[in-house]
């Protein structure tokens, strides 16, 4: 049923300077998290992008925007499409 | 009674099978047979061999020789030792991802951003995400609503 979606997930984690993929939906549920992305995250991946959408202005409602969070052990892209939220953590 | 019995026919022969005073082991009638001298003669070498074997596997570590070493070759080794583990404990270090916040705002904020390779990663693999979980569909080999007969 998920094959689809775990080759998706699988084809991210083996890109080189990856370490964790989190898959979530419209409710912040996860879909699938593969590395040092866990499912308990899935729900504020979620709500963060909705903010950052809600935060721009004059801008087309469907450009969806890439909220990117640096740390010291690299950095978190998160970004919506659809109704699914994808966060790649990269170092 | 029973007792009675038992003290009262100590002196009758043991006629009837064996009984709380009959003998357990035979009498030894036949002498205890002793070694011959060639079989004496393999034992000792077996025990030789073993006594040689262990002697060559163990390691006695209370009788150790003492090994001098001259205090120069002494200095020499730890140097070279203290080196080494000063090598490897830089390695381990992990490199710094964020800038130091003691710089001013100017040098802070012409740090490279992200790069756009990433971002345009991450918008291509979050479309594919999407189209992929949209395909999802459950699949189910039984039906799954049962009707019941209904009277």
């Amino acid at each position: 049923m998920e094959a689809s979606l775990e080759s998706q997930m699988n084809e991210i984690m083996s890109q080189p300077g990856v370490t964790g993929v989190l898959c979530a939906d419209e409710q912040g549920l996860a879909l699938s998290a593969q590395g040092t992305l866990t499912p308990h995250s899935a729900g504020l991946v979620s709500v963060v992008t909705e903010k950052a959408c809600q935060l721009r202005h004059g801008t087309e409602p469907d450009e969806k925007p890439v909220v990117v969070m640096e740390f010291d052990t690299g950095n978190v892209l998160i970004r919506s499409h659809n109704n699914s939220t994808l966060a790649v953590h990269k170092v | 009674m029973g007792c009675f019995q038992s003290c009262m026919s100590k002196d009758e022969p043991d006629s009837q099978g064996p009984t709380e005073t009959s003998r357990l082991l035979p009498e030894p009638t036949q002498p205890i047979p002793t070694m011959s001298d060639s079989s004496k003669t393999d034992e000792e070498s077996a025990l030789n061999r073993v006594l040689q074997k262990t002697a060559n596997d163990v390691i006695d570590v209370t009788y150790i020789e003492p090994h001098s070493m001259e205090n120069a070759e002494v200095s020499g080794r730890t140097r070279e030792y203290r080196s080494q583990v000063a090598s490897l404990r830089g390695v381990s270090r992990p490199v710094a991802k964020l800038p130091p916040n003691n710089q001013p705002p100017a040098v802070m904020l012409s740090k490279e951003l992200v790069s756009p390779a990433d971002v345009r990663f991450v918008t291509d693999r979050s479309e594919a995400t999407a189209a992929a979980v949209e395909s999802m569909e459950v699949k189910h080999g039984e039906p799954l609503v049962v009707q019941f007969a209904a009277p």
